[in-house]
């Protein structure tokens, strides 16, 4: 299986301290990858670097083998990187379906158009429709964002990542603070939208993990502890160690 | 070949002193900024209401003395004012409300100072015991208003950093700039804090202000050079951080006092210049917070 | 009949502006001709305060780098057409708008603000000081009795207020019509999700350095422009024109009319106008009344008056 994203010998540091300490991980075309591990372990901070929100202290992260480290992220953005946040993070003053629109005219480049009006533009709108149909918000399109309920926001979180039809999809703990209701939906809409496509996911909810990823990888203070299926890492004795006392990791599956 | 060396002596103290004088006034507007999210357009207002004081109370009692006690409090008690009465009721409507009231503020209260004083400048004379000039090396000699701005603003900085260091004032309004938040569930009184600090940044800006007066002149025009060299300092200090003020206070202070004697053509323009360098490269400023 | 409403109430606007010389004397027309000069300018600042989110101090810069294009190019070639005067009055606000903002791009809004307010003062300060160029302090002065020529309608004389009116109430009409299209672009859209979000707009992978940096040339442009349809109605500039309390004017233009939308600006325009003459004529502390009716309106409605309005509006419909 080819690698698709690379992170070798990645260290972050934050005011003196190692946030990031030497991490590698291999993420495979196609593959539905899992970041789990302990708060402040630094789960996000990867995501952070992979996108190019931050910047690398040391090592390379590379993307389909182009070394992508260091790059401003609306570059990263259209060589195929996508990410949703952990924090909903949408146009919330925005109606959703403008929400949407704004990511449909970025994949196509034309943000920065001045000559034409946007309600003209070729094709938008079939799209936004048809992207509204698959993340079930086609209902409340006229609705302002912001005025959504929070799984309809998550989906829509989730809406504007995939919207840019990346290769690399990165979602941030997509279930935070749902009930189990909202997660099923939400999982299933995330098998929907990422078919074909590699997935990382940083989640705590264990099920989720368990029931989507291929692989899992368990970050541990800064560091890639281990990377391996669902099965071995249930086994796996040092990661029961990291996660001793959580009551969200159960042996008992 | 000596006087070029005590000319250019001269020029750094001159330069000194004005980054001394920038500083006063900027530590308390960078600080309301960290500390309260407070943005004031209206703090070197005070200043200038500090100098105007400073002449009325001259007016009436003939003593330099008294105004520079008198006066900084007075812009102390301003200060809290300004803050509770008109900064509290914006804060909430967030900041472009906050900058548009606090520049008003600053607009009308020029305007008001106009009014009553007349555009001209007003001179104020040194006190009688800070006059002449003391002899520093062979036959240079150095004006004792001027030693004293030196070694008053100096004392007041020393004093400020004790106090930040050692006090437990100090650690609370430190702790307040990190995280005011976990700073009020810890116990401080932030609201009490808040308060102090706001009185203490106009109190400092009242000083300055007073002792600007017999330096330079006393007019309407200091709120606006005083706003840019502060807007300035804190650009490229980086908000909120009041090392990053005190370095750009002094280095500020060098460019005007180097620059009017070496580019006058462009000296007013080379503060800009600096500013565009460090937000082009660092647009938090030089010591402000990452990314 | 609700649709039509917008549509009958623009086309009443449209038609007491053509109509206004012919109803009002002198002074009024002046003032209208003022409030129109005005409108443009604070409908430049809109496109950056209201559309976009970003407040700047220094917006005057660009409206005196305009009058001062405008008023060399009269004053040192006589027989230049006025149209590629007033068009290169523009053209420099774009410049300065573009050479500013790349200094302010990577700027967030606070750092935004205050920047502004330097480099305004700097421009200010150049306006000042290049004495052999823009006679310093003392400003410049165009003599009157310049003739235009318009194809098919033949040549008007500059002094005519009559024709001043009609000429600058096209040109401005034009303007509203670009800013109001440039809104509706792709590009507006952008920068109207820069102001909703602007991370997340960089996350969808788009350059909001350069949707901004286009956004600093179109607002220069147009802020450039009304610069040189004032120096049409005064004939003359001064470094007063680019100084803090002209950038504080639009400010005070755009509160009291509300910059939420394209109306506002317009309106506040008028009511400061008329505000400033009413005011000015029974005291000559205007100014310091001016500026507490400001702190006021912050104080108290933000959103101005056509906000006060839209309020009320939909408390009635609420009933």
């Amino acid at each position: 299986m080819t690698s698709i994203l690379q992170l070798i010998d990645v260290y972050k540091y934050f005011d003196g301290s190692k946030v990031i300490n030497g991490i590698d991980l291999s993420v495979s075309l196609g593959e539905k990858h899992a970041l789990i591990g302990p708060n402040g372990a630094g789960k996000s901070t990867i995501f952070n670097l992979i996108t190019g929100r931050y910047s690398v202290s040391r090592g390379r992260i590379l993307f389909k083998g182009r070394n992508i480290a260091g790059l401003p992220p609306h570059k990263i953005s259209h060589l195929g990187i996508a990410r949703s946040f952990q924090i909903i993070n949408v146009f919330k003053d925005m109606t959703v379906f403008e929400n949407v629109r704004n990511a449909i005219v970025a994949r196509h480049g034309h943000s920065l158009s001045i000559f034409s009006l946007i309600g003209n533009l070729r094709g938008i709108r079939e799209e936004t429709d048809c992207l509204l149909e698959r993340i079930h918000l086609t209902p409340v399109q006229r609705e302002l964002a912001g005025t959504l309920p929070y799984g309809q926001q998550r989906a829509l979180e989730i809406g504007l990542t995939i919207a840019l039809d990346p290769e690399l999809i990165l979602l941030d703990e997509p279930t935070a603070g749902m009930t189990p209701g909202e997660t099923r939906e939400v999982i299933k809409l995330i098998r929907e939208t990422t078919q074909g496509k590699t997935l990382m996911i940083v989640e705590h909810d264990m099920e989720v993990v368990f029931d989507l990823a291929d692989r899992i990888s368990v970050i541990h203070l800064g560091k890639n502890v281990t990377t391996a299926t669902p099965e071995e890492i249930r086994q796996n004795v040092t990661v029961k160690g990291i996660y001793l006392g959580s009551s969200s990791y159960c042996p008992e599956i | 070949m000596e006087t070029q060396l005590t000319i250019i002596f001269g020029l750094i103290l001159h330069g000194l002193i004005y980054g001394m004088l920038i500083f006063l006034v900027a530590s308390g507007f960078t600080l309301a900024f960290g500390m309260m999210d407070i943005l004031n357009f209206a703090h070197a207002s005070v200043y200038m209401i500090g100098a105007f004081l400073c002449y009325q109370i001259i007016q009436w009692t003939s003593n330099y003395w008294i105004a520079l006690l008198v006066a900084p409090v007075l812009c102390g008690l301003i200060g809290i004012f300004m803050e509770r009465i008109f900064i509290r009721k914006v804060h909430a409507a967030g900041h472009v409300n906050e900058l548009l009231l606090t520049f008003g503020i600053a607009m009308v209260i020029t305007e008001v100072v106009k009014w009553v004083y007349g555009t001209a400048p007003l001179p104020i004379s040194v006190p009688p015991i800070l006059r002449g000039s003391i002899p520093i090396f062979r036959d240079v000699t150095f004006p004792v208003y001027r030693a004293f701005i030196l070694v008053l603003s100096c004392t007041v900085l020393f004093l400020m950093v004790l106090i930040l260091k050692k006090t437990k004032l100090g650690i609370s309004i430190r702790a307040c700039v990190q995280d005011n938040e976990m700073a009020n569930a810890l116990g401080t009184n932030v609201s009490l804090v808040f308060m102090t600090v706001m009185g203490l940044g106009s109190w400092l800006a009242g000083v300055a202000g007073v002792i600007v007066g017999p330096y330079l002149t006393v007019n309407p025009d200091m709120y606006a050079q005083m706003i840019l060299d502060c807007f300035v300092v804190v650009a490229v200090g980086g908000l909120g951080s009041l090392g990053g003020a005190l370095v750009a206070s002094l280095l500020v202070g060098q460019i005007q006092s180097f620059g009017i004697i070496f580019l006058p053509r462009i000296s007013l323009i080379l503060i800009y210049l600096l500013m565009a360098l460090v937000f082009v490269f660092k647009p938090t400023g030089l010591f402000g917070e990452k990314e | 009949m609700r649709r039509y409403l917008s549509e009958s109430v623009v086309f009443l606007v449209l038609a007491a502006l053509v109509s206004y010389p012919y109803i009002v004397g002198k002074f009024h027309l002046y003032l209208m001709t003022e409030i129109i000069i005005f409108s443009i300018f604070c409908i430049s600042f809109y496109l950056l305060l209201g559309h976009t989110g970003l407040l700047s101090f220094g917006h005057a810069a660009y409206f005196g780098l305009g009058a001062y294009c405008t008023i060399l190019l009269l004053v040192h070639f006589p027989h230049i057409s006025i149209f590629i005067a007033i068009v290169a009055g523009g053209i420099l606000g774009l410049l300065g708008g573009v050479i500013i903002g790349l200094m302010l791009l990577r700027l967030t809004r606070v750092y935004f603000s205050l920047a502004t307010v330097a480099f305004g003062q700097m421009i200010w300060a150049i306006a000042w000081k290049w004495r052999s160029l823009t006679g310093g302090d003392d400003g410049l002065v165009l003599k009157s009795g310049r003739k235009v020529f318009i194809p098919l309608l033949g040549h008007f004389e500059l002094n005519n207020p009559f024709f001043l009116y009609y000429l600058i109430l096209v040109i401005s009409l034009a303007s509203v019509i670009f800013c109001w299209l440039f809104t509706k672009t792709p590009l507006g859209n952008t920068l109207a999700s820069i102001k909703s979000n602007a991370n997340r707009t960089q996350f969808l992978g788009v350059n909001i350095y350069l949707a901004k940096l286009m956004l600093f040339g179109f607002s220069g442009f147009f802020a450039g422009i009304s610069g040189s349809l004032y120096i049409l109605l005064e004939r003359m500039v001064s470094p007063g024109l680019l100084d803090m309390f002209m950038s504080f004017d639009v400010i005070i233009m755009s509160v009291l009319g509300g910059y939420s939308n394209f109306v506002g600006p317009v309106i506040g325009s008028f009511i400061y106008v008329y505000l400033v003459e009413y005011l000015s004529s029974f005291t000559d502390k205007w100014q310091l009344i001016l500026g507490a009716i400001f702190i006021a309106l912050i104080l108290f409605c933000p959103n101005g008056l056509v906000g006060i309005l839209k309020s009320s509006i939909i408390k009635r419909s609420m009933r």
